[in-house]
């Protein structure tokens, strides 16, 4: 008997079901990729649970519903914090093609009304988030507070359905306006002129970013520029508060906050629930108003935008007059279509993952607060180190169940995690690029290749750079490197600084305004520090792999991203 | 009485009988009144579509439905719901029987009139408006139940998710496309292709434009396969202007319905159309144009066994668009692009 507990234990364990084992999920599968986007720093296990199950689920129904013709979407499993995805390849000739039918009548409405479909599922997640956010916490029973984790359950898996079903459609324009760049003028999407012609698109990342920048230029008016020059960003509030013009703004302030179609309901760190989100800390956004307050008047977000727009506007031109006027409309069109790939990438985050994970995190630190006031773990974090199973387990009871065995053996390990890398792939293949070769490449997935994955760098020798990428955003950059790996040590960035992380997300992007260049570890073409350095016009280059082990903050770094290369300039220190 | 009104022999229609059975049908009765070759064929009327919603149900469905339009219109996933509850009712049921022995018995007629039986068919949706690539068309149908069903699955395109939505983003009733449906003898085309009696791309109405293909001629109307085009003078019918493409596909017969089939190398750069065989494409455009009185869009097929120039059939014709858009949408040809050029992986 103690012999068989010992298996079970050994078969599932954070993730259950989902949890990778090596000797069968190997031989199904050949290779298991690491998500290098989304799972660095490690996650914990509930937030494992919730994403490996659901946005797994997500990715099959919307290649499901599109009917992608080559792919069935992708399996996930968990291990030590992370993220191993495999595709399921469509390989038989005849089942492509009588995908690619359905595909067609599938796409249609998407190509012809992208925003009202668009729009449509945001009004559905938010008509799905409202209750949620209502739901009252403090009074619940423990009876509710379990309905109220199904509720979570149920919403979660419906916001990642609508999040790949709008990904995938608008991502198959910019596959396609790529290949027929490439074909006709020799330019892929690396290069600056098809960057500049997918750039500079209103959308709500954008409008939110402005609205605390117009917040800013308030304070200013008020009076208020010292308590935001002065104060460190935990202090400002307590300042406003000291004076009655203070109050005055920061009643103005939360006010959008709280009535915004989404407003304070963000994450800072997008894929893990360890975090504060905005209406829990006023410190967070103030922080964003501090850093537009120090940029002082002259600085005006708006100017950054008309310019991408005319040098959108004239790249367009240039393009389309090099084309036969048969075509012409055909390329409008997919130009149009591809700019709606860049603003989705990073308007999606804030309605789905950013919103939901808010509102997710809100709800387990309930329960965690129930249970650990039963004793049944430390402290309401510990929840973080439990499974749904679990948490039904003990809810309705919490006083008659001691989970601490379970909780504390799962943060010391989520702790060991976070001092090590995840290797990037389980294969039994024999290179990453074999891997590559036959079980990614053929799924023709576009989130896979442009995004999560991302194509492998073209490493050019002659170049003797330290690292290479891909080019996100050209342009080249010196300056000194700031290592970082947390939202939490975005505080220290300077502006000058080239920033190099593992990746970036949404609530990192003002920081996109200060630094001189970019340099991240993972990440394809459309990934987010991908899209926001070309919003930002700053050099960037992505998926170099080793960027945070090999570069340390102070060194002189050179990014020279149209030739995928970086250089450590002073590696003796 | 009433009964007959449900099909219709295509020359029993004229050009002001598109709210019999859709603008197609009413189209192509008008050409054969006016004397041009057009494949036999008959009509199913608006009368029998409406007929059989309402005989499977699905006429109810949606009145219930256009009452809670207000919930449909938020969600996507509403819409798809409506419609894979409506494609569910007219796919699965069985074709009410009097409707089938109808259609049935009447394409009968057809095989008796060409003196063959189960000759094949192309099976044509035929909206009361005009909505080009929007709705079904079924190509070499063979046989009294294949057609029947071909016709149920024409009536079905009234209710995918992407007609559903179209509707109700142009704010027009969920009922708002009623679709009659064009049976014709199917042309076994060696050559087919369209034509504008002006050019579709700066309008100037002096010039008549062809574009040409091998087989059936889908991939020349779709956009999607390149093609031979030349452009004449419409004043004297001279060519002006000829380019061969390298023509790789063509859709021709296959065992059931059609099949994409490779060019043979030595006839993909090869001209599909010789100088007379482009005059006399020519001239049926400037008949058309001079029997319609304004500009035509038209698809026409040449028979492969068969005698010339009996064999040149005209397939359908509507007015060109004024101010010259192409008729194949960008969507179309951005769609079949993403198709091919994206995910047929057969060459990697």
């Amino acid at each position: 008997m103690a012999d068989n507990k010992q298996e079970r234990v050994k078969l599932w364990d954070e993730v259950p079901g989902f949890d990778l084992l090596e000797e069968i999920d190997i031989p199904e599968k050949h290779s298991w990729f690491l998500d290098g986007t989304h799972c660095i720093p490690p996650w914990t296990p509930l937030f494992g649970w919730f994403w490996i199950k659901y946005c797994s689920h997500g990715l099959k129904t919307a290649c499901s519903e599109l009917s992608i013709p080559t792919c069935k979407g992708w399996e996930m499993r968990f291990r030590d914090g992370g993220s191993y995805n495999a595709l399921n390849i469509v390989r038989d000739q005849k089942e492509i093609a009588s995908r690619e039918k359905r595909f067609r009548e599938a796409l249609r409405p998407w190509l012809e009304d992208f925003d009202g479909l668009w729009n449509g599922h945001k009004a559905e997640l938010l008509s799905l988030y409202g209750p949620l956010k209502e739901f009252n916490i403090e009074t619940a029973s423990n009876l509710r507070l379990h309905h109220h984790l199904r509720d979570l359950v149920n919403v979660y898996a419906r916001m990642w359905e609508i999040h790949f079903v709008g990904m995938y459609a608008s991502y198959n324009a910019w596959l396609l306006l790529e290949e027929l760049c490439k074909e006709r003028f020799g330019i892929s999407d690396q290069d600056t002129q098809f960057q500049d012609m997918v750039r500079g698109f209103d959308n709500k990342v954008y409008q939110t970013d402005k609205r605390l920048w117009e917040f800013a230029q308030l304070a200013l008016d008020m009076g208020l520029k010292d308590i935001f020059t002065e104060k460190k960003a935990p202090e400002i509030e307590p300042g406003l508060r000291g004076t009655q013009k203070g109050q005055e703004w920061l009643a103005q302030f939360m006010r959008w906050m709280e009535t915004d179609e989404v407003g304070g309901w963000r994450m800072q760190r997008m894929n893990e629930l360890t975090e504060p989100y905005w209406m829990e800390d006023v410190s967070i956004p103030l922080g964003i108003v501090k850093h537009f307050v120090d940029k002082g008047r002259s600085y005006v977000l708006e100017d950054l935008r008309k310019g991408l727009i005319e040098k959108r506007e004239i790249v367009v031109a240039s393009l389309l007059d090099k084309i036969s006027p048969h075509e012409k409309d055909l390329f409008e069109g997919l130009i149009r279509l591809a700019g709606k790939s860049s603003s989705y990438s990073e308007e999606h985050n804030l309605y789905c993952e950013l919103y939901m994970h808010a509102i997710l995190r809100r709800g387990c630190l309930a329960i965690g607060r129930r249970i650990a006031e039963a004793g049944t773990v430390d402290e309401p974090g510990d929840v973080f180190f439990l499974n749904p199973d679990e948490i039904d387990r003990v809810i309705l009871v919490p006083e008659a169940h001691d989970l601490r065995f379970i909780a504390r053996r799962r943060k010391a390990a989520w702790q060991i995690w976070q001092k090590r890398a995840n290797p990037p792939i389980f294969t039994d293949r024999a290179s990453l690029e074999e891997a590559a070769e036959k079980d990614l490449l053929p799924s023709r997935d576009a989130i896979a290749i442009k995004i999560v994955m991302g194509e492998l760098p073209k490493v050019q020798p002659e170049a003797g750079a330290d690292l290479s990428g891909l080019c996100a955003s050209s342009g080249e950059a010196e300056g000194p490197a700031r290592v970082v790996s947390t939202f939490d040590d975005l505080k220290n960035v300077r502006p000058g600084e080239v920033l190099v992380c593992p990746g970036s997300s949404p609530a990192w992007t003002p920081v996109f305004g200060i630094v001189k260049g970019v340099v991240a570890d993972s990440g394809g073409i459309l990934s987010h520090a991908a899209i926001i350095g070309r919003e930002y016009e700053v050099p960037t280059v992505v998926n170099t792999s080793e960027g945070t082990s090999k570069i340390r903050t102070g060194q002189r770094i050179r990014v020279d991203a149209n030739n995928c290369a970086v250089y450590i300039l002073d590696k003796e220190k | 009485m009433e009964h007959q009104r449900y099909i219709l022999w295509l020359d029993e229609l004229r050009k002001e009988d598109g709210e019999v059975a859709g603008r197609k049908c009413a189209n192509l009765g008008e050409m054969i009144h006016l004397g041009f070759r057009v494949p036999p064929g008959f009509a199913l009327s608006i009368a029998l579509y409406s007929k059989f919603l309402e005989d499977t149900g699905v006429a109810q469905r949606l009145s219930l439905a256009m009452n809670r339009l207000g919930d449909l219109k938020e969600t996507m996933a509403g819409i798809e719901k409506l419609s894979r509850q409506l494609q569910g009712l007219v796919a699965d049921e069985p074709v009410p029987e009097t409707i089938e022995r109808l259609i049935g018995e009447r394409y009968e007629a057809l095989c008796q009139k060409v003196g063959n039986a189960d000759i094949p068919v192309a099976v044509r949706s035929s909206g009361v408006q005009s909505r080009p690539g929007m709705f079904e068309t079924i190509l070499n149908v063979k046989g009294r139940g294949p057609v029947v069903d071909a016709a149920r699955r024409v009536w079905a395109s009234a209710f995918t998710p992407r007609a559903i939505a179209f509707r109700i983003h142009k704010g027009l009733p969920l009922d708002g496309d009623r679709l009659g449906v064009a049976i014709l003898k199917m042309v076994q085309a060696g050559v087919a292709g369209i034509g504008f009696t002006m050019d579709p791309y700066t309008g100037d109405t002096s010039k008549i434009v062809i574009e040409a293909g091998w087989g059936f001629g889908e991939g020349v109307v779709s956009g999607s396969e390149t093609s031979d085009y030349c452009s004449l003078r419409k004043e004297d019918l001279a060519i002006e202007k000829k380019e061969i493409g390298k023509k790789t596909k063509r859709m021709v017969a296959g065992e059931k319905g059609t099949v994409f089939v490779d060019v043979p190398l030595e006839m993909q750069e090869i001209p599909c159309l010789s100088d007379d065989e482009i005059k006399d494409v020519g001239a049926l455009g400037k008949r058309l144009e001079d029997a319609m009185g304004e500009p035509q869009d038209f698809e026409w097929a040449i028979e492969e066994s068969g005698s010339y120039p009996e064999g040149l059939y005209l397939l359908q014709t509507r007015t060109a668009k004024v101010g010259g858009k192409p008729r194949v949408s960008a969507t179309d040809r951005i769609l079949d692009m993403i198709a091919k050029r994206i995910y047929r992986t057969a060459d990697k």
